[in-house]
């Protein structure tokens, strides 16, 4: 996963001089009354006052104050933190993000046990246009897009320190070609209108602290030719046309990306106008091409390849030259739907096995994959996403690649699950295979009144897509937040609130992420993946692969995995299921070398509810959790899953395959950044952190249920 | 938009499944007036499949023409991508459910003669009229052991691969581009025991006048053509013209 990565090396650089005294607890350069107060109004807190750093405000850090009365004390650097944040209605009560859609109301958010401000004291905030942190180091003069500072009084909580930006539902959103606009945020403590010594800033790097994204569902800010048909040279006989959307003005925009569309089995490469235009509105060059899907997914992913050649090769002819020399061939995305969505990654496998070499660009070139609705024909040996950047659209009410547990080329997830690279999923309720194109077959089905139509789901591709692509493509990072935030956190404006859609993500293995348990090795329920021991008091626990084994949606004790989708029987990806009826958990303990989080920004999990079983029944809505983390000290830390800003869904009430209802087990991404459990127990060492539980029932959560659960991560911005 | 086409495949599924498809009159060949949308969402319109092979999994041919191409080409309709030079241009009558688009494996569109069984290529899937425009590569009775390469004299070849007693129907579902000549033999075995039989000599249409083609473009160029008339609405507006345009001189 690619997160925001903040560089403060030019404050570094340009503050290294600066000290700091412990005992100058609101960071104004000297030890006075005011720090006095800090200690008295903290007194027998763990917070504020805390000049030790003991986890509480006693005659210790009085005696140092008195101590130290009168020191000039130089204060520290502007200190980069998380302020951009929304507010939640359960502790810590905010959540700190970075992206916000226009119109959204923006917070800033100042938490004392993490930041020691003075209460009382009154502060500037600035929203200030983004700057590199060269800009920042070379001009460091306040200038708020806003007209002027909004001004604060500091609180001595969290909760007393939300405020809403002035003006915040106005900020901007047009970043051009870029979907949003970045801002840096800045409390200007001492108020001198510049940003310097004991100062907060939220975008201080070279990446903006607050990113405020226009409408991913509405068209860009470009006007799109469309050429609506050409022929493509060396494609095979019968698929060699193809339609193509490009910017108006693209002679005036440089090199853009290209974006391959294949069509599904009975598919036109007409049925896409509505994704090739808006992604051309957003700067993308983007062809539709036939395919050849009849005979099978070689021969479609043949057609993907070719097309790909030949819009490169005749980019000097094609719609007069218009497009000459616009291709960047180093940023190519290809979408496929259906057998369409299998065939691209069967393309990509291709390249990647060197039994394919495609002419004019080559694998690194390939950047993104999107699969829509896709097939799994060919299994894990050839539709295979290797490390690419995958994408899975679906729709819960698939008629076609309907994901029925008897059929393992409807299982859709297969494809995901293979990927090592960044990789995440969109789970729409109530979309069919065909409505992500205008004009299939009504394949719909789902109980009366889910259906979102053509017009629903489209938006949810437009939306996604172009997020994705802008975040893999065009490095706007910012919209990444689309791809895992749930969406009563984040949701692009023209997806209705109404609409159930549910998000995974799993980043690619590096330096970034830290997997406690992916349940791939160590595969008794007693260990972790990473090694360490692993405890629960939970309920029919299964460790075992991702595969639905009686062909049936009906819940069985002797299929744990009921409902799992993502593993034929060539795969290997595992996962763990357990329930719960009474308070119960699942406790990861951390080997000592991996229990230093203190540079780590999220915790996260990928969890659903296990479908039709009799828990999953009984609760009859959304699960929650409850994380806890302890520290060796033993000190805890407890934070709802709903600080995420979501349940763990129930499984769309789909019937069939069995009695009952509820299709399969729908995986989503739960995130929670780290500082939340340093906000709610100021006290607990995140350098030091033993172990990491899901706790659920009781006062912890839902009271019943069932989850299946897969990687268990750390992750860094 | 979406919806209109359905319900002409739903209508003529209708018509289908009461046997109206197998009649070979006039009437019965024109495509199916669309009706009203319904608005039963919860309704999956993808006709259920029929189950295939079976004694009425068949397709009636309802034009015939030899078609005989200067330059090969391999048949993606078989793994083992035999060379084709020549075959028999059919468009050809069947249920709608049979012919329906699916994401999903399609009954394999399998022909057999004298001798011979083959994968029978084809593009447009017919549904929203009834007829499939396809193409029967000749590519000699190519059994596991058998060269597909095609030997012969053009007369000797159409006389080799001569229509008396063809069976064309939907096989098991697979991807034609799995299919081997191992599995031709198992279709046709499965397809004798399910009782399906030869297409009477008398509703055989009579065969167009033999064609000679440059190559595979050619031969898409008259599919499509074919499609345009016979199911217009699988054919998109700018392949049309093109097709219109680029028709080769035979083929007119």
């Amino acid at each position: 996963m690619s997160y925001r990565l903040p560089s403060l090396s030019a404050f570094v650089i340009s503050c290294s001089a600066y000290g700091q005294c412990a005992e100058d607890l609101n960071n104004d350069g000297t030890v006075d009354a005011l720090d006095l107060a800090e200690v008295l109004v903290s007194w027998g807190q763990a917070a504020g006052g805390d000049v030790n750093g003991d986890g509480a405000v006693d005659g210790t850090d009085l005696a140092a104050v008195v101590s130290a009365w009168g020191a000039s004390c130089p204060v520290g650097p502007p200190k980069e933190v998380k302020l951009a944040c929304q507010s939640i209605a359960v502790a810590p009560f905010a959540s700190f993000v970075q992206t916000f859609t226009v119109g959204s109301a923006v917070r800033v958010g100042i938490d004392p046990a993490l930041t020691p401000v003075t209460a009382g004291g009154v502060a500037d905030v600035w929203v200030v246009a983004n700057r590199t942190a060269a800009e920042w180091a070379a001009n460091n003069v306040l200038q708020d897009v806003r007209g002027t500072a909004q001004a604060i009084t500091l609180g001595s909580t969290l909760a007393a320190n939300l405020f809403e930006l002035t003006g915040g539902t106005t900020l901007s959103g047009d970043g051009n070609l870029a979907v949003g606009r970045g801002y840096d945020l800045v409390v200007d403590i001492n108020r001198d209108g510049r940003l310097g010594a004991g100062d907060l800033i939220d975008g201080g790097g070279d990446t903006a602290g607050l990113w405020i994204a226009r409408d991913p569902t509405a068209s860009g800010p470009l006007q799109v030719t469309t050429l609506s048909s050409y022929t493509a040279s060396g494609a095979t006989s019968g698929f060699t046309t193809s339609r193509l959307w490009y910017p108006t003005t693209i002679a005036s925009l440089g090199q853009r990306p290209l974006v391959v569309i294949s069509h599904g089995n009975g598919h036109q490469y007409t049925w896409y106008d509505y994704l090739g235009t808006h992604l051309a509105s957003w700067g993308f060059i983007v062809i539709s091409h036939q395919n050849n899907t009849v005979p099978g997914i070689e021969t479609a992913s043949t057609t993907t390849l070719q097309h790909t050649s030949a819009i490169i090769a005749q980019q000097s002819t094609v719609a007069g030259g218009a497009i000459n020399g616009r291709i960047d061939v180093s940023r190519i995305g290809w979408i496929g739907h259906s057998r369409g969505g299998e065939g691209i990654v069967r393309a990509y496998d291709r390249i990647f096995d060197n039994t394919y070499t495609p002419t004019g660009y080559g694998l690194s070139n390939i950047k993104f994959l999107c699969s829509i609705a896709p097939t799994d024909f060919l299994g894990v040996n050839s539709a295979n996403p290797h490390a690419a950047n995958f994408m899975l659209l679906w729709g819960s009410a698939d008629g076609d690649v309907s994901g029925i547990p008897t059929n393992t080329v409807t299982w859709s997830f297969n494809l995901a699950e293979r990927c090592t690279g960044f990789r995440n999923t969109v789970y729409v309720h109530g979309a069919d295979h065909n409505d992500f194109n205008c004009c299939g077959t009504n394949d719909f089905q789902g109980p009366t009144g889910t259906a979102i139509s053509n017009a629903g789901a489209q938006a949810v591709a437009k939306a996604f897509i172009l997020a994705a692509l802008k975040y893999h493509l065009e490095s706007e990072t910012a919209l990444g937040e689309f791809l895992w935030r749930p969406s009563s956190s984040l949701r692009p404006p023209g997806v209705s609130s109404a609409f159930t859609v549910v998000k995974e993500v799993v980043p690619a293995a590096s330096a970034n992420v830290r997997t406690i348990d992916n349940f791939q090795t160590q595969t008794g329920t007693s260990t972790s993946s990473s090694g360490g021991s692993v405890v629960s008091t939970v309920t029919n626990i299964s460790e075992a692969f991702a595969r639905d084994t009686d062909s049936t949606y009906t819940w069985s004790t002797g299929n744990p995995h009921n409902g799992s989708i993502r593993a034929t029987s060539t795969d290997t990806q595992r996962m763990v299921a357990w329930d719960w009826s009474v308070s119960a958990g699942m406790t990861w303990d951390l080997l000592p070398a991996l229990r230093d989080l203190s540079t780590w920004n999220f915790v996260q999990v990928r969890v659903g509810q296990g479908t039709r079983h009799p828990n999953t029944v009984t609760l009859n809505g959304g699960a929650t959790f409850t994380w806890v983390l302890q520290d060796a000290q033993g000190n805890v830390s407890k934070v709802s899953s709903g600080a995420s800003g979501e349940a763990v869904n129930r499984p769309y009430q789909r019937t069939g395959s069995g009695t009952g209802a509820g299709w399969q087990n729908e995986l989503r991404t739960v995130q929670l950044r780290l500082r939340d459990f340093k906000s709610v127990n100021p006290l607990i060492d995140l350098s030091r952190i033993a172990s990491v539980r899901m706790e659920v029932g009781g006062s912890s959560g839902s009271t019943t249920g069932r989850f299946v659960i897969d990687d268990l991560q750390f992750v860094k911005e | 938009m979406k919806r209109a086409s359905l319900s002409a495949s739903v209508l003529a599924a209708s018509a289908a499944a009461a046997g109206i498809w197998w009649n070979a009159g006039a009437a019965a060949q024109q495509p199916p007036q669309a009706s009203q949308p319904t608005p039963a969402d919860e309704v999956n319109r993808l006709p259920e499949l029929p189950k295939t092979p079976s004694a009425s999994s068949t397709a009636q041919p309802v034009s015939v023409q030899w078609v005989q191409l200067a330059k090969p080409y391999p048949s993606d309709f078989r793994a083992e991508r035999p060379l084709v030079r020549a075959g028999w241009l059919m468009v050809v009558r069947a249920d709608t459910a049979l012919l329906t688009p699916r994401s999903l494996a399609e009954p394999l569109l399998l022909a057999a003669g004298d001798g011979w069984t083959t994968s029978v290529e084809w593009m447009q899937h017919g549904h929203t009229s009834g007829h499939r425009v396809c193409f029967i590569p000749w590519v000699g009775d190519a059994q596991p052991s058998g060269s597909p390469e095609l030997r012969g004299s053009s007369e000797s070849i159409k006389e080799r691969a001569n229509l008396r007693g063809l069976r064309i129907w939907f096989g098991t579902p697979e991807l034609p581009e799995r299919v081997d000549a191992a599995m031709l033999a198992r279709e046709r075995a499965l397809a004798q025991t399910s009782g399906l039989q030869p297409t009477p000599a008398d509703r055989m249409p009579a065969a167009s006048a033999d064609l000679t083609l440059a190559d595979r473009d050619a031969l898409v160029g008259r599919m499509r053509q074919l499609a345009a008339q016979w199911c217009p609405a699988e054919v998109e507006a700018e392949v049309e013209a093109k097709v219109e345009a680029q028709a080769p001189e035979g083929a007119r």
